[in-house]
């Protein structure tokens, strides 16, 4: 899977490393249980400090979506969880209350927006590695 | 002999020299402009091509003026140390003509504003694939059988050397002198084999792990260009390798008196050994160009114009000195020219420029 970080963007760049690899599961891009590469490889591929790879590899595994072990390495988590917790909800209700709020001032309707939302889940194809 | 070696020097190594100094930007690729990161669509513009076409004349003017003045004055004198200063000479005119369009490159980009109006992107791979379906690693067994055969040989043969044994020859094989029989004097040709396989697949190594660099503006068609370059790269060290073990094992056999050489088997291990590393070097970067920019691959990726590489110009001192201490890379590919360099803000990389500063010291010390 390719990687496109922006260097002058808003978003930090670890925070679009971290996304751009969830993005990249969801979207069957990384399968399961794809190896990543390692923290050193990342960070000289990308010219970042290796600090930065380790907090974004530290978050994605926290979060569950990778797994790290000491002898083979960062990988997507194989036995990824699809049931939804209770929080899931509770945290996606307050994400979308900002994101709504900005497009409905942006003059976006309704409709729009369930059909951005539909196009993109259209394309979720999460895929077991071989 | 004056004139042969004239010409020889001339022909080897001043005219593909100044050949490969001239047309250098046509081995660039179109994202850099004499070390400047421009965006691709600009690469075709009028005020980036005069800043080419400037060089182009400036080179070809001042580099055809001094070989011309060197050239002179090494036939008047008839001396051949002339021409290897007039190199010295050469290289440093290089370097000046590159710089003034260098400076004159930043300066466009700062006037065009380019790194305004697009995004600075770098593109990364996940899956690094160098080895897959073509692995080398097994064929590294090659040189290395050449180094086993030449040291076996020379340990059976040691005992069995007369007092003196030859360490020059002549062109049809002769020998020219002699040196005492010590272990020094018989083992240097197997622990040059060696070190030689050693750094060849260091080298070989550095090829494999190496940044690849991935253009923002086309990702998949720079990625394949990338992998066949690097493919022909590490197939060169591995050829290399082995022929100048081969090389150096058919002059062991000749010091060790195993084989009494003739005209032709000298004039062809004298050829293949200088040939091939020169010429294959020159071959694979006419072939494929910084980074593998001049490869043709089928990859129908439209352009994307709303990008351009990251702009890492300040970390590159005149486009030629790589020095960022945020950056874990230790093997860069050159912004000019076709080739790697190391990060010096890496401390093995300024360990690497140390010890070779102190080496040339040294075996300027030692020589003189």
């Amino acid at each position: 899977m390719l990687l496109h970080i922006q260097f002058d963007s808003e978003t930090p760049i670890y925070q679009q490393v971290k996304d751009q690899i969830i993005r990249g599961i969801a979207l069957g891009e990384l399968k399961l249980g794809e190896k990543l590469p390692s923290v050193r490889q990342l960070a000289a591929d990308i010219g970042i400090n290796l600090h930065t790879v380790n907090k974004v590899y530290n978050q994605l595994k926290s979060e569950g979506w990778v797994v790290i072990h000491r002898k083979s390495g960062v990988m997507i988590n194989p036995h990824l969880n699809l049931n939804q917790s209770s929080e899931a909800l509770e945290e996606l209700d307050d994400l979308l209350k900002n994101i709504t709020a900005e497009s409905f001032l942006k003059g976006i309707s309704k409709d729009e927006f369930i059909t951005l939302v539909e196009r993109n889940y259209d394309r979720y194809n999460m895929r077991e590695s071989e | 002999m004056f004139p042969i070696i004239f010409s020889l020097i001339l022909l080897t190594i001043y005219i593909p020299l100044i050949l490969l100094g001239i047309f250098m930007p046509a081995f660039t690729k179109d994202t850099l402009l004499f070390g400047v990161v421009i965006p691709e669509d600009q690469s075709k513009s009028d005020k980036v091509r005069k800043i080419r076409r400037d060089y182009t004349t400036n080179c070809s003017l001042s580099v055809l003026i001094i070989s011309i003045m060197v050239s002179g004055i090494a036939l008047r004198y008839q001396n051949i140390d002339m021409l290897l200063v007039g190199l010295i000479i050469l290289l440093i005119t290089f370097t000046i003509n590159y710089l003034y369009v260098h400076h004159k490159a930043k300066k466009l980009k700062r006037s065009e504003r380019w790194t305004d109006y697009k995004k600075q992107v770098v593109v990364v791979n996940t899956s690094h694939s160098f080895d897959k379906g073509m692995g080398l690693t097994y064929y590294w067994l090659i040189p290395v059988f050449v180094l086993l055969i030449t040291f076996i040989t020379t340990m059976i043969h040691y005992s069995d050397l007369p007092q003196q044994i030859p360490y020059r020859f002549n062109i049809l094989g002769d020998p020219l002198n002699y040196r005492d029989t010590g272990f020094w004097s018989v083992y240097l040709i197997p622990i040059t084999q060696g070190v030689m396989t050693g750094i060849f697949y260091g080298i070989y190594v550095m090829l494999k792990r190496a940044k690849t660099s991935i253009q923002a503006s086309r990702p998949e068609k720079s990625i394949k260009q990338n992998k066949i370059a690097k493919h022909y790269w590490a197939k060169y060290t591995l050829i290399t390798n082995s022929i100048l073990n081969l090389y150096l094992m058919y002059i062991q056999l000749m010091i060790l008196a195993i084989i009494s050489p003739t005209v032709t088997a000298n004039a062809f291990f004298h050829i293949l050994g200088v040939s091939v590393p020169v010429l294959g070097a020159v071959i694979i970067a006419m072939k494929t160009g910084q980074s593998g920019s001049r490869i043709k691959v089928e990859e129908n990726e439209e352009m994307n114009a709303h990008v351009i590489d990251k702009d890492d110009d300040r970390y590159w001192k005149w486009g030629l000195i790589y020095y960022n201490r945020q950056d874990p890379t230790l093997f860069i590919e050159k912004r000019f020219g076709v080739g790697w360099t190391l990060n010096f803000g890496h401390p093995l990389g300024l360990i690497a420029l140390l010890a070779t500063v102190i080496i040339v010291i040294i075996s300027f010390v030692f020589f003189m």
